[in-house]
């Protein structure tokens, strides 16, 4: 059985959480604040490169949507839905592997 | 005492006995698989119905052994195994004209040069001796290699239906259509952008393609636009990107996956080709490009490594001589490769179809 897509995924937007309930049963809980560091879409990606602060401080999130069954789609408040984050991603982020998944 | 034992099972004692039993190329129990389709029970005797939504007819006999055995080690003896994969009343990925075609491969990858299309040919060949219908569509724009890799001369053109649909041109049991089928001459056709995926998609919809098992599209190399929007013309295909163990490729390859996450198209698994090195003189192995880099890609990112094909210049020398190595000898060593890559294939499909249904569930609170 393949560890991805999880079983489900929970957005708690009173605490900032996201929760995902991976196919064998671990939990995995992201804060959103690390989801919109870590957002890997191409204009937050060279913000970063080139150190330039992003457009907004605002981590809330409005909604997730399902890409297919390989990626989740967070939508933040501020609008910002460019950011696609496919599951080994979300696993990455939330086992703290980010560097070394982007840089593998 | 023989005769009340075989009196005493029932359907649920079998069922029982088949949930902890896990074929290994299955990688899931045939419950999990939704595979077992009924129970029959008469006289003490059982025959078991299954229903397998994948072509891999060379594995039904050990499959049958398999499981025979293990009902044996639970006490349930002289069991009858009927299987069928057939799978008439199953839904379609995509049904055109006369086409029905239960699952599209698209074969991908980042680069060119890394084998795409022999891995395409010779995977469709090998799933063909598994008993499915295969059709393949060479779609790549940039070099297409259908003509030569099957030996169809250049007089030999697709035959014109209605004005409309055109016949595949039918080569060692496949039903194929290539963009160079089409063109006067040797030079690839110049298409851009848009032109290329809606020529792509005449070509996908008016070939007269028929009933097939599987429908294999090998797709030009890169991530383009044109890839992003013919993959979103196929929504409900799944996908193989095939790489090599070299660096760049690597990378590429990384690229192709991502495009496919992001138009939601399941990513079967990577096929590593070209990875070893076999000395023809000596059997001595080495991996010319390091080891292992596709498989950390596949862990990477959550798909399976379907594959690893070997270096071998006798694959080159087949498909240039217009047989693939399958075609020629599905004896051989080098048709097992393909064979055993194709039951993957083909038990991955239908895996992501199962995956495919289970959606994750979303709350938003
Ligand atoms: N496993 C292999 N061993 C040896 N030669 C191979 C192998 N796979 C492909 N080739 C050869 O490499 C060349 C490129 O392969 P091809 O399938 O045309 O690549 P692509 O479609 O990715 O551009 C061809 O000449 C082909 O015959
Ligand atoms: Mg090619
Ligand atoms: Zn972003």
């Amino acid at each position: 059985m393949s560890f991805y897509p999880p079983q489900k995924v929970r957005l708690k937007k009173d605490i900032g959480e996201l929760e995902i309930i991976w196919q064998n049963g671990d939990i995995a809980k992201i804060s959103c604040d690390e989801l919109r560091r870590y957002c890997a879409c191409s204009s937050c990606r060279s913000r970063k490169l080139i150190g330039v602060r992003l457009v907004t401080e605002s981590a809330e999130i409005a909604t997730v949507n399902l890409i297919g069954s390989t990626a989740l789609q967070v939508v933040f408040a501020d609008g910002h839905d460019r950011g696609i984050f496919p599951w080994p991603y979300v696993n990455a982020i939330a086992t703290g592997r980010v560097q070394e998944f982007l840089n593998a | 005492m023989l005769n009340e034992a075989r009196q005493s099972t029932t359907e649920a004692h079998v069922l029982s006995a088949l949930r902890d039993f896990i074929f290994p190329v299955f990688g899931e129990s045939l419950i999990d698989l939704d595979a077992v389709r009924r129970i029959h029970i008469e006289n003490g005797r059982v025959t078991i119905h299954l229903y397998l939504a994948a072509k891999v007819a060379s594995l039904h006999g050990r499959l049958v052994l398999m499981i025979q055995n293990h009902l044996e080690g639970a006490g349930i003896h002289g069991v009858q195994v009927v299987i069928d994969s057939d799978a008439s009343d199953e839904d379609f990925d995509f049904s055109v004209a006369d086409a029905r075609v239960r699952n599209i491969l698209i074969v991908a990858s980042g680069k060119g040069g890394v084998g795409k299309s022999s891995t395409a040919m010779n995977l469709a060949l090998a799933l063909r001796a598994e008993g499915a219908s295969v059709g393949v569509l060479d779609a790549d724009i940039y070099g297409p290699s259908m003509r030569t890799m099957l030996g169809v001369p250049e007089s030999v053109k697709p035959v014109l239906v209605n004005e409309k649909y055109v016949e595949p041109i039918r080569k060692y049991g496949l039903a194929t259509m290539s963009v160079g089928y089409l063109s006067p001459d040797k030079t690839p056709m110049i298409w851009r952008g848009p032109m290329a995926v809606k020529a792509l998609q005449q070509l996908l919809e008016q070939t007269l393609w028929g009933d097939l098992d599987y429908l294999i599209v090998d797709m030009p190399p890169g991530t383009g636009d044109i890839h992003i929007s013919l993959a979103q013309k196929l929504q409900r295909a799944t996908a193989l990107v095939v790489t090599t163990p070299q660096e760049v490729a690597l990378i590429d390859a990384r690229k192709g996956l991502e495009m496919f996450n992001k138009v939601g198209i399941p990513v079967l698994g990577i096929v590593e080709n070209m990875a070893t090195h076999v000395c023809s003189r000596c059997g001595f192995e080495e991996d010319i490009f390091g080891a292992h880099g596709a498989a950390k890609m596949a862990e990477d990112y959550g798909v399976a490594m379907l594959g690893s094909l070997p270096l071998d210049k006798k694959i080159r020398e087949h498909l240039d001589s217009g047989i693939p190595s399958v075609a020629r000898d599905p004896m051989s060593d080098i048709s097992q490769c393909y064979a055993i890559l194709a039951q993957r294939v083909a038990v991955a499909a239908w895996r992501a179809k199962i995956t495919g249904m289970q959606m994750p569930h979303i709350e938003i609170a």
